[in-house]
């Protein structure tokens, strides 16, 4: 029975380990590895599309704010609310706050644009039973001084924030076929007016970071006693038919971003059997500007660094997409159709396979030619995006 | 097809040679008892104890495994990746260009062990009993599943889960079996023939399914300019907690399952022809889990992949009593005595059905009588998803001891084996 508990119990074992397979493990990892490809490496191609979609402007605007007035796709202003007393000098001043100007990717180029058309509507309510004209009413435009006060004049008047030819950003208001507004008792006063000189000065100073604010200036006929009041708001839109400086506008910015979440060795060894990946992209532009991207991406959340300046990064070529053609004031007659191809490396497309990576895009802005500068948004102005990649790695082939 | 055809002509040369050759009456294949001519198969055989010329137990055990994609020295591989780096995805793309281009992935195990009581009565009957557990499982991927990630879409952009499909059973079995010895007939050296038949009690303890249920395996298409994917999976199986609650033996269905054997025997020149079929019938197993597994995307975006495959899971659809059928086994085999101490055999395992995938395989053993009690046994097996592989056993046939020990290396020898069998049994008799 010695003999045969010997022989079963060692034939067991052996079952046991050649079953597990760990009587045959290799010497090291790489004579492991290698065991896998033994019969050398075969080429695995793989195309993927990544996106085929079409991209509206609307889509780089905050969420739920684009608008469209008289065929322009524009971004309103939030709403301000003030009071205006109708005594016979009044000095009105509604702040607008950093929060309430956001146009999202937009925001660069419509800071150092010129902004052409600007929608103003004051609303204007009397609750009381007596009829209130306000004359001489003027709205403008002016910074702060620290403490939040009004900038006045020797003579008590605001001191306008200017173009850079010097013109006053203000303008005088009433109503249609009127020199003056009248607001009827117990009744609403609706003015429109086309404010782009304000706008375009508000937005600059606000984008900058500075304290500014609308004043309204005027006299009012309701300055008895009991002093009457109005309760207006003002409702400013940004329609996107700008200006742009002959150079362009420069937008950057960083995206932090979800990779392939393979750890460090993985990726250095998908890394290490990819040839190349193609992307490729098809893009018909539809909108009046021609853009230049540069693009860097570094594995890991970075935050704002400057990409294009960290040793490590992977930087692209530059990207140009034409800009579509356009009539003279900047709207879109025909869109540009560009292919663009970048290629990267193994090592290259590394930092897109760990947990995140920071992408940074630097991107030229400049109107279509032909329209001096001028590059109207309407909402049928979409980018059509045809992106593909082709992946071709190395495997380990069958014998 | 052109299997069984090649089978038969085999088969025939086999009788064809054993025609005119006597066994010389001294010669060890003279003295075999009948039941240990019956070589011993590594594959499933119920009538395989009920043979014994004995009174007594037996206690056995075997097991199977075969793949068609690893070796041992693979799976060495693997393990020592695995146990001190990690694996990779470039590690697992190495391990799907071993897969074999146009069979896909396939797998089985198949596992046994329990006792037996019986022994044979008078007239040439024999019964024996049987209580044993038992596990089948087996898995096939089909090739054009894994195309994709193995070939890219560079040649071809269109993809199937095919045929697609996974089981197995694990369950407790209660059996009786008998087999009738006639002869011999006609003369005193006529043909002897041996009946068999039997039938078993299945209690499934653990159950899963998993299959593709759209015809032909659904659609994936992969192109640069889209992607389209409609694929559905059902899941069939027994929760493990509900499990763990009941007993080992659990209430969890039952089924009786009936074999057949036929043997025939020319005793004076060493030729026998058998037959048997296994599993006939069917198991119910209740309280089965049933999920659904669905993914239909077609999109231009590759993120809305990303988010349907992460979005996508096994739903629990009802839970229902599934009928299935076991494995059924068909095995037509042949054996003659090449000379006073060697004996032949081949048989054929034929797939007929069930719900689990089993391949056609062929078995071609010699055992060596050089003393008579003391077989010793080398042969092939051929098909079964694995190519050429290779057995070899010894066993004592005593009268009041009965060891035996077999063992297969399949797909290969030893490290480039893809499979492995082996079983032990051990019988103490009166």
């Amino acid at each position: 029975m010695k003999y045969l508990r010997r022989i079963t119990g060692g034939a067991l074992t052996a079952a046991v380990a050649l079953a597990a397979g760990t009587a045959c493990e290799p010497g090291s990892i790489t004579e492991a590895r290698d065991q896998l490809k033994r019969g050398g490496l075969r080429t695995l191609e793989l195309t993927v599309v990544v996106t085929q979609d079409s991209v509206v402007i609307a889509d780089f605007l905050p969420e739920g704010v684009d608008t469209v007035i008289g065929g322009i796709s524009g971004v309103p202003i939030d709403r301000q609310t003030f009071i205006v007393p109708a005594v016979a000098s009044f000095l009105v001043p509604v702040e607008f706050g950093g929060n309430a100007i956001d146009f999202g990717d937009f925001e660069d180029a419509i800071r150092d644009a010129t902004i052409n058309v600007a929608q103003a509507r004051l609303v204007l309510t009397n609750d009381s039973a007596q009829q209130v004209v306000l004359s001489n009413v003027i709205v403008g435009v002016v910074e702060l001084n620290p403490d939040g006060s009004v900038p006045l004049d020797g003579g008590g008047a605001p001191v306008y924030d200017t173009t850079a030819t010097g013109v006053p950003r203000s303008v005088a208001v009433a109503d249609p076929g009127s020199t003056v507004l009248t607001v009827p008792g117990n009744g609403t006063d609706t003015v429109d007016l086309d404010a782009a000189l304000v706008v375009d000065g508000l937005v600059d100073l606000v984008l900058d970071g500075r304290r500014a604010a609308v004043v309204i200036t005027g006299s009012g006929s309701g300055g008895g006693f009991p002093v009457t009041f109005l309760v207006g708001t003002m409702d400013l839109v940004v329609l996107l038919d700008l200006t742009l400086p002959g150079a362009g506008v420069e937008l950057s910015s960083n995206t932090v971003q979800d990779g392939a979440e393979l750890d460090a060795a993985d990726a250095e060894q998908v890394a290490e059997r990819v040839t190349k990946a193609t992307f490729t992209a098809t893009v018909v532009n539809g909108t009046p500007f021609a853009v230049d991207i540069d693009l860097a991406f570094l594995d890991g959340d970075l935050g704002d660094a400057d990409l294009f300046a960290l040793p490590g990064a992977v930087v692209i070529p530059r990207i140009t997409l034409s800009g579509a053609s356009v009539d003279a004031a900047g709207r879109v007659t025909d869109p540009a159709t560009t292919t663009v191809t970048i290629e990267l490396s193994g090592t290259q497309l590394q930092p897109l396979l760990r947990e995140q990576f920071t992408s940074r895009s630097r991107i030229s802005l400049r109107a279509s030619a032909g329209s001096g500068g001028r590059a109207v948004v309407r909402p049928g102005d979409i980018v059509r995006l045809d992106a593909r990649v082709a992946i071709t790695i190395q495997a380990g082939e069958n014998q | 097809m052109r299997c069984f055809l090649a089978l038969t002509v085999l088969l025939a040369g086999l009788a064809g040679a054993a025609h005119g050759q006597a066994v010389p009456e001294r010669s060890q294949g003279a003295r075999v008892d009948f039941g240990y001519r019956r070589t011993p198969t590594l594959r499933v055989d119920p009538f395989r104890h009920v043979m014994i010329p004995h009174w007594g137990f037996v206690f056995s055990v075997g097991a199977r495994g075969v793949n068609n994609v690893l070796n041992f020295r693979d799976i060495g591989a693997l393990i020592k990746i695995n146990d001190e780096d990690s694996i990779l995805v470039g590690d697992v793309l190495d391990v799907l260009g071993l897969v074999p281009r146009g069979l896909g992935i396939g797998g089985a195990a198949e596992g046994e062990g329990g006792f037996y009581l019986g022994g044979p009565l008078a007239g040439g009957l024999a019964i024996g009993l049987s209580a044993k557990g038992r596990g089948y499982g087996a898995f096939e991927l089909d090739d054009d599943a894994i195309a994709l990630l193995r070939d890219g879409n560079g040649a071809r952009q269109e993809f199937t889960l095919g045929d697609s499909r996974g089981a197995g059973i694990a369950s407790m079995e209660f059996g009786v079996h008998a087999v009738l010895r006639i002869g011999p007939v006609y003369s005193a050296d006529g043909p002897r023939i041996t009946l068999g038949a039997g039938a078993r009690q299945v209690r499934p303890v653990v159950y899963g399914r998993v299959r593709s249920t759209i015809e032909n395996g659904g659609r994936i298409a992969v192109t640069g300019d889209s992607i389209i994917a409609k694929i559905e999976l059902e899941s069939f199986y027994t929760p493990i907690d509900e499990f763990e609650a009941s007993t080992a033996f659990g209430d969890r269905g039952s089924g009786i399952v009936a074999d057949f054997l036929v043997r025939v025997e020319w005793p004076t020149n060493g030729l026998a022809l058998e037959a048997m079929v296994a599993n006939l019938g069917s198991v119910t197993v209740e309280r089965v889990e049933r999920r659904i597994f669905q993914l239909d995307v077609a999109t231009t975006l590759l993120d809305s992949v990303i988010q349907a495959l992460e979005d996508a899971e096994f739903v629990i659809r009802d839970t229902i009593d599934l009928d299935l059928t076991l494995p059924r086994i068909v095995r037509f085999g042949a054996s003659v005595w090449a000379n006073r101490i060697l004996q032949l055999d081949i048989s054929a395992t034929l797939p007929v059905g069930g719900d689990f995938p089993r391949p056609f395989a062929v078995d071609v053993g010699s055992t060596w009588r050089f003393v008579r009690t003391l077989p010793l046994r080398v042969g092939l097996v051929l098909g079964d998803n694995q190519g050429v592989g290779f057995s070899g056993g010894i066993a004592i046939e005593g009268r009041t001891i009965f060891l035996q020990i077999a063992g297969q290396s399949l797909g290969g020898l030893f490290k480039q084996a893809s499979g492995v069998a082996g079983r032990f049994e051990l019988g103490l008799f009166f």
